[in-house]
């Protein structure tokens, strides 16, 4: 089960193991997801953590609801994240003006039948990690989509 | 140490291969670890999963209604398009007709062509949508919606207007009613236009010119209308798939191949249960025959 105790940024609380599932979270980050996310708009605290010994992949995890989790993966580790072009003024909704601060991650889901996991790059999360504030975005471009296998394009 | 080319390249190489052997490894705890949750062991979490797993279903529906709503709205983008090509033909009818040097019986002939564009006119606004009068407003089981008799046209139908739900707490008008097409002024210039020929009167001709155009505008703006529509539709259901994909990556890490496999056990057996009531109520009904007999 998923606890999410703390409300300082940086500190960890005392006796309290951040997991995804079974795995144990590490430097973990509050964010600010404005809008919510589609499905969960009731929801805009989130944490993001990596897992640990799980490199690249990392947790998106509700404050609110700590059983509403997913796993995330960071663009740069895809090889499809060239065709990625974020409009300006998304980047402009999360106030994300440093371009050095700028992250966009991809909600990853499992197929059901092999288990394999599907990136969603149609919709990216777009992410200022200065502020902590981020919003999933819908991208036009018809190469992208919900459900992009991670095996043929991690890097 | 200075850094080489084929050492970057074997730290990049290391690097995708630990990500690739990590993805493996994370693909076999989540499917190793998957925690079998049944309604009686985790109520909480069981119907945490099985109302996200309705919302995906209430989804469907909202899909089937925009695909409804798009379909509604091609269809008017097609019947509207025939509208504005009538009112172009009107039109060049009226340029020639509002010239002086016309005679009598070529006007005459102008104004029954003017008469077979407004019969045209009244034959399409009575289309349909599988089976439905598309400019009745609600009284989409009308068949003639627009009736003409030679001398006007009459709208027999209400300016309701038909909506379709699309998403939670979102309603959308899929429906142009024959108000709103009888507001573009298409009929009442192709009426005029057609007396004023049949009149011999140029002065008048003249005049509906800017009766067709003015039509013509009014049928793009409402042309223009069906295209917001289905862009709001299209965006609305571009936002249900990222709902669904984002509850489909949240139920990834709960049971729900378990939640699945229970769901549909239930519905097996609740069938089988309902089969056997029949049965049993057909094996009473015969007894109870007999003993009539």
């Amino acid at each position: 089960m998923n606890q999410v105790a703390m409300r300082d940024n940086t500190a960890e609380p005392e006796g309290v193991t951040l997991k995804y599932g079974n795995i144990p979270l590490q430097g973990e980050k509050r964010l600010n997801l404005i809008h919510g996310l589609p499905g969960f708009e009731h929801l805009s605290a989130f944490v993001l953590a990596e897992l640990e010994d799980y490199a690249p992949f990392c947790a998106l995890v509700s404050e609110d609801e700590p059983e509403i989790s997913m796993l995330i993966i960071n663009l740069q580790f895809l090889s499809i994240s060239n065709n990625v072009r974020v409009p300006g003024r998304e980047w402009d909704a999360v106030v994300a003006n440093n371009k050095d601060a700028r992250e966009i991650w991809a909600i990853l889901k499992t197929d059901h039948q092999s288990g394999e996991f599907l990136a969603n790059v149609k919709a990216p999360l777009i992410v200022n990690t200065e502020q902590g504030i981020a919003k999933q975005i819908i991208l036009d471009s018809e190469d992208l989509v919900v459900d992009y296998p991670l095996s043929e394009g991690l890097l | 140490m200075r850094v080489t080319q084929s050492m970057m390249t074997r730290n990049m190489l290391i690097n995708m291969n630990q990500n690739r052997e990590n993805m493996n490894r994370l693909q076999e705890a989540m499917a190793s670890g998957k925690e079998i949750t049944k309604a009686s062991d985790d109520p909480v979490r069981f119907s945490r999963a099985a109302r996200y797993r309705s919302m995906i279903a209430q989804n469907e529906q909202y899909r089937r209604n925009i695909n409804d709503g798009m379909a509604w709205s091609n269809n008017y983008e097609t019947v509207m398009e025939e509208f504005r090509s009538l009112l172009e033909e009107a039109k060049a009818l009226a340029i020639q007709g509002a010239d002086n040097t016309q005679s009598l019986d070529t006007r005459q002939i102008l104004g029954n062509r003017v008469d077979g564009i407004l019969e045209a006119a009244v034959s399409v606004a009575n289309g349909d949508h599988v089976g439905k009068a598309i400019f009745a407003g609600t009284m989409t089981d009308l068949a003639e919606p627009f009736s003409y008799d030679g001398t006007s046209v009459t709208y027999n139908g209400n300016s309701g207007s038909i909506t379709r739900r699309i998403a939670e707490s979102m309603n959308l008008n899929i429906n142009v009613s024959g108000t709103d097409l009888e507001a573009t002024g298409m009929f009442t210039a192709l009426i005029n236009l057609r007396d004023a020929l049949n009149a011999n009167d140029p002065v008048n001709t003249a005049v509906s010119i800017g009766e067709v155009d003015s039509a013509i505008d009014d049928v793009l703006t409402l042309n223009s209308r069906i295209g917001l529509n289905k862009n709001h539709l299209e965006m609305t259901e571009t936002r249900l798939n990222i709902a669904d994909s984002n509850i489909m990556a949240f139920l990834s890490r709960t049971e729900d191949a378990d939640l699945a496999e229970i769901i549909s056990k239930y519905n097996a057996e609740e069938t089988a249960y309902q089969a056997a009531l029949t049965t049993t109520s057909q094996v009473l009904n015969l007894n109870i025959l007999d003993f009539l007999r």
